[in-house]
């Protein structure tokens, strides 16, 4: 298979193969439909400012999207994401946002949303930040100052404007557009972003946070948000992606992430999205020889959220971690997908992903691992453990090893229960109330994933987030 | 005349989920300061006595009473128990994953504290007061940073049941089967750490099946139970009959039903 090829769609025929019901499948081709008029008339709008590279990128992700049109429930790799939901929603997503035009001043309430990354975002901290509120960069926001030479970390607007030779070689490079139908309309649609470029051999001593704000109060909208990044050789960063609003928004998002040889990462995705929002996150990193990825996905937000995440291991020893944390209640539903490709010998991928659901919520893990043919002593485990905290709540998983190489160590598994009653009588009978004895349970099953977090404000933020979720949960607060 | 501290009465209780009769009417009566061991044969009913008197969900009383310091016991729920000052160490100690001893320690001694009106522990007192415990059953320091029972060993975490014990202070503590599994060199330890919590204001009913632990912590009373009554009530040299002829003595004497008990 090809580079970039992607593994995960090859069976695009299927899709026009089993019809979806009536009023499903019209939703959804009208939906497609309202996407590409409006891609259309935001192209015939700004698209002569724009670098010829940047436009090709917006015709490769609309004739894409033509062809594939948006997931159908019958797509397999769809099954777990009411795309219809969505579908429905979409025209007035994506034409209110266009007719409102540039976004005015942050809303009261989304501020109080960003202010939740306070310690993350504070100038105190010392830690870049830059804002993206509907989209558009937020400069009276955003917080940049004192970076290593050479070091870039700027809107995709203002790399549009003066491209760095590096930006047309890397922009769309891992192809997701090509393939995927979000990836497509986010393509599509593209006009801000953040490109982060660490040279050869820079250590960024304090990580880089893009804190997305969906600020809806004003009315429904969509963004289609970019984070195009590259770590050169031996250079090591750390970036936080975070998602915030307010009010009825699709946030697409895309990431492109490239690891040149021996160089490290830590990408942390937090998706903290409105609760009537949609949450779309498609993200794809790329590993050269001895590249090492920590990836970590905290996911709480959204009515519909589906955080992808695939890896390619390119170069020889390369590895992965991927921690996972899907938090979702009352009728919430998170997707979950991974891939990690191993292409070549000596890699090694470690998958944890954790999901905790109470009331009707719906959550799905669904992780491949791919060993290809030349991806001789392989090193790679994928877990995923669910705890559920109400009768109607369900998480679907689906673990999946494609191994096409003998010498290699693979290991999955996957497990779905409640909170152990004995554990819960034992820490009732030392005093703690049953609320109490329910919430230090569940934190310390999310425990595995927060304490590995190895920034110290993030892994406070993750613990002041999974506590808030509980204290919102509990009966008590109903 | 001294109050009791508790006083079962009649106590009968059946396991919820399928209707099994194990307490079929029990009385027992235990004055502050004292040390009841209760011995019985494997099914006689005596784990279930500890769980019931703890408030552990699965098991229907149906009939008598148990009065606590005067209260009714069984109306409060196992948390209430606790922080009025009722203690079971478990046979089986659960292992709690990403929850440090320390740390759940101090949420229960607050959850208690608080219940009586004091403010939470200062954070010094509270590590002095863990130190000075971890040291009545020789528990080891990397235990205490450890989560809760997470892989220790079978003794190690009998001693970390007294040493919350310790900590906790309670006024009746139900050592449940606290002799199981351990060799010889942990049980003395055990032993001594609950020798050592022994005072006038603690009561503790000392739930075993072997008559061994009775030479390490020696009790005032002895009952045996068995089919869910408390059959034979004496003193200690009860227990050294029992080893002597074993349980199926006492069923031969005292058939099921006979109504001597105490």
């Amino acid at each position: 298979m090809a580079r970039g090829g992607a593994p995960r769609r090859e069976r695009d025929g299927f899709l026009s193969a089993t019809a979806a019901a009536p009023p499903a499948a019209e939703a959804l081709a009208a939906a497609t439909a309202s996407a590409l008029g409006a891609a259309r008339a935001l192209d015939a709008r700004d698209a002569s400012d724009l670098p010829h590279f940047v436009r090709n990128l917006r015709r490769d992700g609309l004739e894409a999207l033509g062809k594939l049109g948006l997931p159908r429930p019958s797509d397999e790799e769809w099954r777990y994401t009411s795309v219809a939901t969505l579908a429905r929603r979409l025209p007035d997503l994506l034409a209110a946002g266009a007719a409102r035009g540039a976004s005015p001043t942050v809303s009261a309430a989304a501020r109080e949303a960003l202010a939740c990354f306070g310690p993350l975002a504070g100038e105190k901290r010392g830690l870049h930040a830059l804002v993206l509120v509907n989209g558009r960069l937020d400069p009276a926001l955003s917080h940049v100052d004192g970076l290593p030479a050479g070091v870039r970390f700027e809107p995709l607007s203002r790399a549009f404007a003066a491209p760095p030779p590096l930006l047309e070689q890397r922009l769309g490079l891992a192809g997701a557009h090509r393939s995927h139908p979000f990836a497509a309309l986010n393509a599509a649609f593209l006009s801000e972003g953040v490109w982060v470029e660490v040279p050869d051999g820079v250590v960024l001593p304090e990580p880089l946070v893009v804190l997305h704000v969906a600020d809806a109060s004003a009315g429904p909208l969509a963004c289609h948000p970019r984070v195009v990044l590259t770590v050169g050789e031996n250079a090591q960063a750390s970036v936080v992606e975070a998602y915030c609003g307010v009010g009825e928004a699709l946030v697409n998002a895309v990431t492109e992430l490239y690891l040149l040889a021996h160089a490290r990462l830590d990408h942390s995705v937090l998706q903290e999205e409105a609760l009537d929002a949609f949450h779309v996150g498609t993200a794809e990193a790329h590993l050269g020889p001895g590249a090492q990825l920590y990836s970590r996905v905290l996911s709480v937000g959204g009515r519909i959220a589906r955080n992808e995440l695939t890896v390619r291991l390119h170069g020889d020893g390369a590895g992965a971690t991927l921690d996972g944390l899907f938090l979702a209640r009352d009728a919430q539903q998170v997707d979950n997908h991974t891939l990690v490709d191993h292409a070549r010998p000596h890699g090694g991928s470690q998958q944890r992903y954790k999901g905790i659901l109470s009331g009707e919520a719906r959550g799905a893990f669904d992780g491949k691992v791919v060993v290809r043919p030349a991806g001789a002593f392989t090193d790679a485990h994928q877990s995923n453990r669910n705890l559920l905290l109400s009768d109607t709540a369900r998480v679907d998983a689906k673990p999946q090893l494609e191994i096409y190489n003998n010498d290699v160590k693979c290991t999955h598994g996957s497990a779905t229960g409640r909170l152990d009653a004995d554990a819960l009588f034992y820490l009732r009978s030392r005093g703690f109330s049953e609320d109490e004895a329910r919430s230090v349970l569940t934190l310390a099953f999310a425990s595995e994933i927060v304490d590995r977090v190895p920034l110290e404000p993030l892994r406070a933020h993750l613990t002041e987030r999974v506590l808030g979720w509980l204290s919102a949960d509990a009966p008590g607060a109903r | 005349m001294t109050t009791n501290l508790l006083e079962i009465r009649n106590l009968k209780a059946r396991i919820a989920e399928d209707g099994t009769e194990i307490l079929r009417g029990v009385n027992l009566t235990v004055k502050p300061g004292e040390v009841h061991a209760i011995m019985g044969p494997n099914g006689s009913g005596k784990s279930t006595l500890a769980h019931v008197l703890a408030g552990r969900d699965g098991y229907e009383v149906t009939d008598g009473s148990v009065l606590y310091k005067g209260k009714d016991l069984l109306s409060l729920a196992p948390e209430e128990r606790a922080r009025e000052g009722v203690f079971l160490s478990f046979q089986y100690p659960v292992e709690i994953p990403g929850v440090a001893n320390t740390y759940f320690l101090r949420m229960a001694l607050n959850a208690q504290r608080k219940h009586r009106g004091l403010p939470e522990i200062d954070a010094m007192d509270f590590l002095t007061l863990v130190e000075e415990k971890a040291r009545l059953v020789e528990m080891e320091e990397a235990l205490l940073s450890r989560n809760v029972n997470e892989g220790f060993s079978g003794g190690e975490k009998k001693r970390n049941e007294i040493f919350q014990m310790a900590v906790l202070d309670p006024s009746l503590a139900i050592l449940d089967e606290t002799d199981s599994g351990l060799d010889i060199d942990a049980l003395r330890v055990v032993a001594s750490g609950v020798n050592s919590l022994r005072s006038p204001e603690r009561s503790m009913l000392v739930i075993t099946h072997y008559q061994r632990l009775l030479n390490y912590i020696v009790p005032d009373v002895i009952h045996v139970l068995s089919e869910g009554r408390i059959v034979r009530t004496g003193d200690k040299s009860l227990a050294l009959l029992l080893e002597e002829k074993g349980y199926a003595w006492l069923e031969e004497e005292l058939p099921v039903g006979s109504g001597t008990a105490s």
